[in-house]
């Protein structure tokens, strides 16, 4: 050991015997081989000296006075306790029940008289290395031990600060139903539930790659912006595209959220979501027993640097339930190492009214002697929003009451700004400033992403919502708007907002203009009979949020009036 | 578990082939992998037709891979994928970052 190098360390060899001449013998014999000696005549004196001089080793005579050497070994060795002292007996006799006695006693060697001097220091050599590996495994077990408890200590407080923050803002309502068994005592999953000043209830269900401390060190930023935005009315793709900015300025390159935002819209009945690489959502209808998958459309979130989000939309029913879960579900084995996958969660949930304990359940069943394998979490969302306890408590009066202010304003976006970037947040913003509308901003920002949509789609680029009636028209569709976006060489969007008070609150009346050459406007109320198309349901969302919406020129301006009250 | 690399002299593609799954225990590979890549490579195609399983550690390999080459799609090349891994690049959305063949 480095230590005794340094500091000449001599090991400590106490020896006691009651013959003088012995004692005289083996004091020389290790004084000459290096080790510092004590020299006991009786037991009795061994033991005080033991306990004063806490030596290396010690070498017994068995037959002595007052104390005899077994006496002595086995007080010795309990003083020890779990420090390794090795003891060599002395002995003129042979037989076995002697030696039986020495073990007894838990000696670690005999030496017969008379004494073979390189004998015992072999032995004495093989027995003081013996107890310096001991010695230095014990300090390192100690050292471990020390390690790990600072470890737990650390890891309960910052499991305590992480579940603060990530549930700070949580709203617990009997219609969100969720189970999360983190593998670690920090959760790579994260489930937040907030309510929006405009009563709109949002989720979001995110897994961060891996799993333990190192996933979760993102939760707590992606908690607090959700939280926060929720709380100061913004959308759900503006919280979205925040939590992506934050987790690409974070996160390894290697690690990133798979997450999915929802938003149930009670006056509408309806829901947003943005879907970021988690597996399938599962909106199940248990009266006509409807199933409809909802895939992921968007990049997990913290990959790339500026992130469109693509939002879809959705009505509800009041007979539906959400279904939204992490991969630790689907993956997770059986004692065959068979995964869970997702059929066997469409079983269960197809299978009765109660989903949520029947996927649970069947899970727990598959899982059964096995330890888990990642971090768990599943959802269950009530869509009866009408009737939703969240619903019908009152989101506390954070806003003063709004005064109406009379303004107008208008902006027209050249092909060339178009191509680069979607005007409609910043508009947004800019209207925020001005009427301070945050409330009413999820509608408006709907009603505005939804009339900018339909001239850039429709008017500029051209598209024909028909294509979206199939699935794969449907990725098609997106396809050919990207390239046609990309190639837009002239065209112009114009908007223009007017503001007005009423004598209950305001009214907003918003007008898109685009450079296109319009549509044959009669045929929207016929395309909105049929609801159940892929398309068409950004109008419907139009008329079900706006006081009225016009048509007008050939059928490429379009105004549409908003209203609330105070 | 293994990975089999074959630098194609000729058009400086890195050929790679993931064998059984793709894991965190090729962590090892794909940090000597990704250090090669950054030397200079034209493209890179992986071809996951042996591979078993992907998972999220194996997606976050693939993104630090495309770091070290270029934030171009053409750039990395997936090729033969079965349809369960393919279904985890899709649902990740790893055909809007990849070329995925």
């Amino acid at each position: 050991m480095i230590l005794e190098k340094k500091t000449q360390y001599k090991s400590k060899i106490l020896v006691a015997d009651d013959s003088q001449l012995q004692r005289i013998l083996l004091e020389k014999i290790f004084s000459q081989a290096g080790y510092k000696v004590f020299v006991a005549e009786d037991g009795d004196e061994a033991l005080q000296l033991f306990k004063k001089e806490r030596p290396d080793l010690v070498v017994l005579d068995i037959l002595m006075p007052k104390m005899n050497g077994i006496e002595a070994a086995t007080k010795i060795k309990k003083i020890s306790g779990t420090e390794y002292v090795p003891i060599i007996f002395i002995t003129g006799d042979s037989r076995e029940e002697y030696l039986q006695y020495c073990i007894d006693a838990e000696g670690d060697d005999f030496i017969y008289k008379p004494i073979n001097e390189l004998v015992l220091k072999a032995k004495v050599n093989s027995l003081l290395r013996f107890r310096q590996l001991c010695q230095k495994q014990y300090s390192q077990k100690q050292q471990l031990l020390e390690y790990q408890h600072k470890m737990d200590q650390e890891q309960e407080i910052a499991a305590t600060l992480y579940k603060n923050i990530v549930h700070a803002g949580f709203y617990d309502t009997p219609e969100v139903k969720y189970r999360l068994s983190p593998m670690a005592l920090f959760n790579g999953d994260i489930f937040l539930v907030a309510k929006s000043p405009g009563n709109q209830l949002y989720v979001l269900l995110g897994d961060f790659t891996g799993h333990g401390l190192a996933a979760s060190v993102g939760a707590g930023p992606a908690a607090e912006i959700f939280y926060g935005m929720t709380e100061k009315g913004f959308g759900c793709s503006e919280i979205i595209v925040e939590i992506n900015r934050k987790m690409h300025k974070l996160l390894p390159v290697n690690m990133f959220l798979a997450a999915t935002v929802v938003v149930f819209f009670p006056d509408t009945n309806s829901m947003s979501l943005i879907t970021c690489g988690l597996p399938d959502h599962y909106l199940f209808n248990h009266k006509t027993k409807q199933l409809q998958t909802i895939i992921s459309k968007n990049l997990p979130l913290g990959i790339i640097d500026s992130f469109v989000p693509d939002m879809q939309h959705m009505p509800i029913s009041k007979d539906s339930f959400l279904y939204l879960f992490t991969d630790g579900v689907i993956e997770a084995e059986n004692t065959q190492g068979e995964q869970f996958d997702a059929p066997s969660v469409i079983n269960s949930i197809d299978g009765g009214i109660d989903g949520y304990t029947a996927v649970l359940s069947a899970l727990d069943k598959h899982t059964k002697g096995m330890g888990q394998q990642d971090d768990i979490t599943f959802v269950e969302l009530n869509c009866n929003v009408s009737d939703a306890q969240w619903m019908q408590v009152a989101t506390k009066e954070t806003h003063k009451k709004l005064q109406a202010l009379s303004w107008k304003g208008s902006m027209e976006f050249q092909s060339s700004s178009l191509r680069h970037a979607n005007p409609v947040p910043v508009v947004i913003n800019l209207i925020m400033e001005i009427q301070g509308l945050i409330e009413h901003r999820e509608s408006i920002f709907l009603i505005v992403t939804e009339l900018f949509a339909n001239a850039l789609e429709h008017g500029l680029l051209g598209l024909d919502s028909k294509m979206k009636q199939s699935a794969d028209g449907f990725m098609q569709y997106y396809s050919t708007r990207e390239e046609r976006l990309a190639q837009l060489s002239d065209g112009y969007i114009k908007m223009s907002f007017n503001h007005q008070p009423t004598k209950t609150g305001g009214k907003l009346v918003i007008r898109m203009q685009d450079s296109g050459p319009g549509f044959d406007f009669s045929k929207v109320s016929s395309d909105l009979k049929q609801n159940e198309q892929n398309f068409g349901r950004g109008i419907s969302l139009l008329f079900n949020l706006c006081k009225t919406v016009e048509y007008s020129g050939n059928g490429n301006r379009v105004k549409a009036v908003y209203e609330w009250t105070a | 578990m293994t990975v089999e690399v074959f630098l194609n002299k000729s058009n400086n593609e890195l050929q790679v082939k993931v064998i059984g799954r793709f894991d965190f225990s090729l962590h090892q590979d794909f940090r000597k992998l990704s250090e090669q890549a950054a030397k200079g490579v034209s493209s890179i195609s992986i071809d996951l037709g042996r591979t078993e399983y992907v998972d999220s550690s194996a997606l976050g390999m693939l993104l630090v891979l495309r770091d070290k080459v270029s934030n171009q799609q053409s750039a990395i090349k997936i090729i033969n994928a079965c349809p369960d891994v393919k279904k985890i690049l899709i649902i990740a959305n790893f055909d809007k970052l990849f070329t995925v063949m």
